[in-house]
């Protein structure tokens, strides 16, 4: 019994320790990057800063020309919003709100005239990235890409 | 010791066991021919050193060199084993027990190790647990190959919005 308890303390005390080690990094800031696309029906032209998503997005869509508006990157800390002007006097807000399974959760607005045109919640992989998509914009649509990191 | 002022008792010492150059142990050769009292240090002296190298080789000869490695390496065994022992006894002395801890160990560093890379690919990029907003409607995809998640929504249109 005595073996039994022991090995069971011993157990005990490398879980703790190593999801207080997860814990503390969940705590921790979350790398974001926000890449504003423009999809189009446009000449073939894919911008070479979206090589690693136009696989993806030529899967599902049909559009021919994707170009990279803008890209900007943020650290996170948690419940603290980073804000990304978008074309159409649209505002992109992202707010990481912890971690849940290991996903990072994030909080997503689209605003337009101060409005809040959409809204989401998200559990994000750590390291991966969503897209959305959907207003128009010169004779296209815009694409968001989002991506964060847990650091 | 009484013997003759030509050379010390240290030199003579040193020419018995043969740690002076040449030349000195050859003109001390030659005084040792006429000179009585060196010449009885000097065997004095021999008689000591191979006494003592005697004794020495006796000794060496009736160790036993294969008994002794043997000694030696189960000495290091018994450091090398109470060592492991004192590992053990903290485990409640069963082996069984140290290998269970140890597999447990290695299979939650795993678990750890995998939960702090970026996420596997053989589930969606992200998982979308709320929509809200004026969308007049949300589509959800997942790419097949990468599981990459993207949500697709349709803007109300509103009075006077003229560019998209």
């Amino acid at each position: 019994m005595d073996k039994v308890l022991k090995f069971v303390v011993v157990l005990s005390v490398l879980c703790f320790s190593m999801i207080s080690q997860t814990d503390a990094m969940a705590a921790g800031t979350v790398v974001s990057r926000v890449r504003v696309i423009h999809a189009s029906s446009g000449p073939f032209q894919v911008d070479p800063r979206l090589r690693d998503l136009e696989p993806e997005l030529r899967s599902v869509f049909r559009y021919t020309s994707y170009r990279l508006l803008n890209e900007q990157a943020m650290n996170l800390g948690q419940n603290q919003t980073g804000r990304v002007s978008i074309p159409g006097g649209r505002v992109l807000e992202l707010t990481p709100a912890g971690v849940v399974n290991g996903r990072i959760k994030y909080r997503i607005s689209i605003l337009k005239n101060r409005s809040r045109v959409f809204g989401t919640e998200i559990l994000l992989l750590n390291g991966s990235s969503l897209t959305i998509g959907g207003p128009a914009f010169q004779n296209g649509f815009l694409l968001f890409n989002i991506s964060g990191l847990l650091e | 010791m009484k013997h003759c002022d030509n050379y010390t008792l240290e030199t003579l010492s040193c020419f018995t066991d043969k740690e002076l150059p040449p030349e000195i142990c050859e003109e001390i050769s030659s005084h040792l021919v006429h000179c009585r009292e060196c010449r009885k240090i000097i065997d004095d002296y021999t008689r000591i050193s191979e006494g003592f190298r005697r004794k020495i080789q006796t000794s060496a000869d009736s160790m036993d060199s294969g008994l002794l490695a043997t000694g030696v390496s189960q000495r290091i065994k018994q450091l090398k084993t109470s060592r492991f022992k004192r590992w053990l006894e903290f485990f409640g002395g069963s082996k069984i027990v140290l290998q269970v801890a140890s597999i447990a160990v290695i299979i939650l560093s795993t678990v750890v190790y995998y939960q702090m890379q970026p996420g596997p690919i053989d589930e969606p990029s992200a998982i979308v647990t709320l929509v809200d907003g004026n969308a007049s409607s949300v589509m959800i995809f997942e790419t097949q190959e990468k599981h990459h998640t993207i949500i697709w929504y349709t803007e109300t249109k509103v009075a006077g919005d003229n560019h998209g």
